[in-house]
């Protein structure tokens, strides 16, 4: 068995989520968040697809829950609890923390596995948007959101989504954050038989091209294509990808793509830093003190 | 003919409700068909999807609805080299 894989104290980006590719892949999975203080939307789907991907391998997966009660509140409020413990992945199941936490305007984390479950999300993404007073944004978050979740379906994963907004009261990026992970084979596998043998980094940048897919229809390709022109319309968006050991970071239309550690999971993190309506200011961050 | 999007059962649609809406368009001998986005949040796949899936059967596309709910969906023709064959129809009055 391996020895419980240790994150960072605080997940907020990303990067951040590097101490998961310590995973042997095989035996037990253990993941100790015992002194986490800290977890943003990338942090809450990729802790899930990383232990939906070890109980597919027939692995036993468990989860040592924060000590913070801020963050347990958080895990509570966003559906995270309720989703280790229904699965058996909560190691303390008894530790659910008092409902004082607030955060506005969520969409609860989702487990999907088909393309109505994809669209049931965009209702409820709309329902969150458009009572954080962010219409405007319904068509490019959900162009980001079903774009990243259909590619995970179209290869045959299950995926976790989730989407919040945050005030910024104390800390965190004022606006709205989105996060996607599956554990499909990632950018590298499906596109090298049609990029050839290019590092993983450079073929998650490559999958923004248009038409750059490894299917043979002809209308394949120009999903991610347009996920980056939404991600370059909204000043301020970011869009970070992690696969098979590249990451990809979209800031408008500039792209940086580096190595990274090999995660047994794609993950992708988006963030509209667009400013909330003054009544929002106040209200619970994730997690906020 | 013209395909009406929100009959399609969701106000948010997917590839998947690109391939069930060509699965169940009826026949038509027309050259053109249009297609009415309005109440509609289209995925870019969605509308890739239905555009070739229309585009084998018809010689044009006419886009309806809302000039901001059309701005997505000509922009994916345009990326495809669609853009002479679907097409956004003429603001109503203009």
């Amino acid at each position: 068995m391996s020895g419980p894989l240790l994150p960072p104290t605080e997940l907020r980006t990303v990067a951040d989520l590097a101490f998961l590719s310590a995973d042997r892949r095989a035996g037990d999975l253990t993941i100790d968040l015992h002194d986490v203080r800290w977890v943003a939307p990338a942090g809450v789907v990729a802790l899930l697809a990383q232990c939906l991907g070890a109980q597919r391998a027939g692995r036993r997966a468990a989860v040592r829950l924060p000590r913070d009660p801020a963050v347990l509140a958080y895990f509570d409020r966003i559906g995270m609890y309720d989703e280790l413990v229904v699965n058996g992945w909560s190691v303390a199941p008894g530790a659910r923390a008092p409902a004082a936490y607030r955060i506005h305007h969520h969409v609860p984390v989702m487990r999907i596995t088909d393309f109505a479950e994809l669209e049931e999300m965009g209702i409820r993404l709309e329902g969150a948007l458009r009572a954080a007073g962010l219409a405007s944004l319904i068509e490019p978050i959900f162009t980001v959101a079903s774009e990243l979740s259909g590619n995970a379906r179209d290869h045959g994963s299950d995926c976790y989504a989730v989407l919040q907004t945050h005030t910024g009261r104390t800390s965190g990026t004022p606006g709205v954050h989105l996060a996607v992970a599956d554990f499909g084979p990632g950018f590298a596998a499906n596109l090298r038989p049609v990029l050839g043998d290019l590092p993983p980094e450079e073929c998650i940048a490559r999958a923004f091209e248009e038409g750059i897919t490894s299917h043979a229809e002809p209308y394949r390709g120009y999903g991610l294509h347009h996920v980056a022109l939404a991600i370059g319309a909204i000043p301020g968006a970011t869009l970070d990808i992690a696969s098979g050991g590249g990451l990809v970071r979209l800031v408008g239309s500039r792209l940086d793509a580096r190595h990274f550690a090999d995660l047994p999971f794609t993950v992708a993190s988006a963030s509209f830093p667009v400013p909330l309506p003054v009544s929002e200011v106040g209200h619970g961050a994730a997690p906020e003190r | 003919m013209e395909l009406r999007l929100k009959d399609s059962g969701r106000t948010f649609a997917t590839r998947w409700r690109a391939r069930q809406i060509l699965e169940e368009l009826p026949e038509d001998d027309a050259p053109e068909i249009s297609v009415a986005l309005d109440e509609t949040v289209a995925s870019p796949s969605f509308l890739a999807e239905l555009y070739v899936g229309l585009l084998e059967r018809y010689e044009r596309v006419i886009l309806l609805g809302l000039p901001d709910q059309q701005a997505l969906a000509v922009r994916v023709a345009a990326s495809m080299g669609l853009g002479d064959r679907v097409v956004a129809a003429a603001p109503a009055g203009g």
